[in-house]
């Protein structure tokens, strides 16, 4: 058994200083990127997110079949739940023209939230296994070097998705620096606390996680819509070969969040 | 704006500190048992008759990680060719869904067993050689379920 205050505490900031990295690399590429690439990159990035999320979730019962088990149905109800209430809090999504009104920072944010939920569940897991294994190391438990940096890596990647929704609204190249890390510590944060709250619930409680992830995977879907409306940008021109790059700019998402999980 | 953004922040500091205060102050409430006589397996978990009963948990596939996974192999099966094999994985975890694979036997994606479910896999070991078991959802333990092994000899 790990230390309870220890474990909480370490993977929290490990947790957090990951995902910050990650917010703050799309802030500062956004400076010399065209939003559209870096749209392209979250939506390679969503691809592997939602599969392993989707997991987690055990494929939403779909093994039982037509059995309509209390668990099946369960399963599918959050997620309907999760994506549904989120799209139904953005009301300007789909709304050409006025969809910058809510601010950059504020749809980050509930992207941020759509996106961590899912961390509630893997923060579950994670004191859970913390309170159950034999050994008394944080990285030994984990699965060594190797587990501990797919972690970090994947919560450097997974957030990126929300950090381009900020960008896309943001016109950081016009913006204080100060204002924009405050932005990306906030929308860090909002994206960590699922995962540290779900640690401590995790370490005292003993209950199926999947249902969170059901849930989660739902409302991630809403941070796609979000990040996908920055894939469909005429003001930023084209060119013969924008579909490529395009195509070039999701694979690189996508490999970049797979190696880290070839490690886990 | 910057109203906008402190409050934000605020609320964000006041939450990860009051996790923080929790997990300081919460130590000794722990109850949790690490004993792996205390798991409960689910009904049917239960050793098919001249076959393997594999329980996954909290400890791996069979108690792995206090069997020098990952560098060592386990669990390991070992049949003969043209054997009918029934494998009975219980999940007594009851956290989280894990997955079982056989290379080569036992290959399907979307085969999960959810918490306190029984999964049976039967088959003719029909190829000999040596076939990894392992688990391929990304579960807090799945270092440790990455390991196990089916040996078919001749």
């Amino acid at each position: 058994m790990l230390p309870f205050g220890a474990t909480v505490v370490e993977f929290g900031l490990v947790t957090f200083i990951s995902a910050l990295v990650g917010i703050s690399l799309v802030i500062g590429a956004s400076r010399f990127l065209k939003t559209r690439f870096l749209a392209a990159f979250a939506l390679g990035v969503y691809l592997w997110y939602f599969t392993d999320t989707l997991g987690d979730a055990n494929y939403l019962g779909v093994n039982e079949g037509f059995t309509f088990s209390a668990e099946l149905v369960a399963l599918v109800v959050l997620f309907v739940v999760g994506l549904t209430v989120f799209f139904a809090m953005d009301r300007r999504m789909f709304t050409a023209g006025v969809s910058d009104g809510y601010g950059a920072l504020v749809v980050g944010v509930v992207a941020a939230l759509a996106l961590g939920l899912h961390g509630l569940g893997e923060g579950a897991d994670f004191g859970f296994t913390a309170a159950q294994t034999p050994f008394s190391s944080l990285f030994d438990a984990f699965g060594g070097l190797s587990a501990s940096a797919s972690w970090v890596l994947h919560k450097m990647m997974e957030p990126t998705i929300a950090a381009v929704c900020y960008v896309s609204i943001a016109r950081v190249g016009n913006g204080k620096a100060s204002a924009r890390l405050t932005d990306a510590l906030i929308i860090a944060s909002v994206f960590v606390i699922p995962s540290v709250v779900g640690s401590v619930v995790g370490y005292y409680t003993t209950f199926d996680h999947t249902y969170i992830f059901a849930l989660g995977l739902g409302t991630s879907v809403y941070a796609l819509a979000r990040a996908g409306r920055a894939l469909y940008s005429p003001s930023e021109g084209a060119d013969s070969w924008l579909s490529v790059k395009m195509a070039l700019a999701a694979v690189l998402g996508f490999l970049l969040i797979f190696i880290a999980a070839l490690l886990h | 704006m910057a109203n906008r953004r402190l409050l934000f922040l605020a609320i964000a500091v006041a939450v990860i500190g009051a996790s923080g205060i929790l997990a300081v102050t919460l130590p000794g409430l722990n109850n949790v048992s690490t004993s792996t006589s205390a798991l409960t397996l689910p009904s049917g978990c239960v050793k098919p008759a001249g076959g393997f009963l594999i329980i996954a948990s909290q400890l791996g596939f069979n108690d792995s990680v206090n069997h020098g996974v990952p560098e060592d192999n386990w669990p390991v099966m070992n049949v003969r060719l043209g054997q009918n094999v029934t494998i009975v994985v219980c999940n007594a975890d009851p956290s989280q869904a894990h997955g079982f694979q056989i290379d080569h036997y036992y290959v399907a994606q979307l085969v999960s067993i959810a918490s306190g479910d029984v999964l049976r896999v039967s088959f003719v070991a029909s190829q000999s050689g040596s076939f990894r078991v392992y688990c391929q959802i990304f579960c807090t333990i799945h270092w440790a379920m990455q390991s196990g092994q089916l040996i078919v000899s001749a």
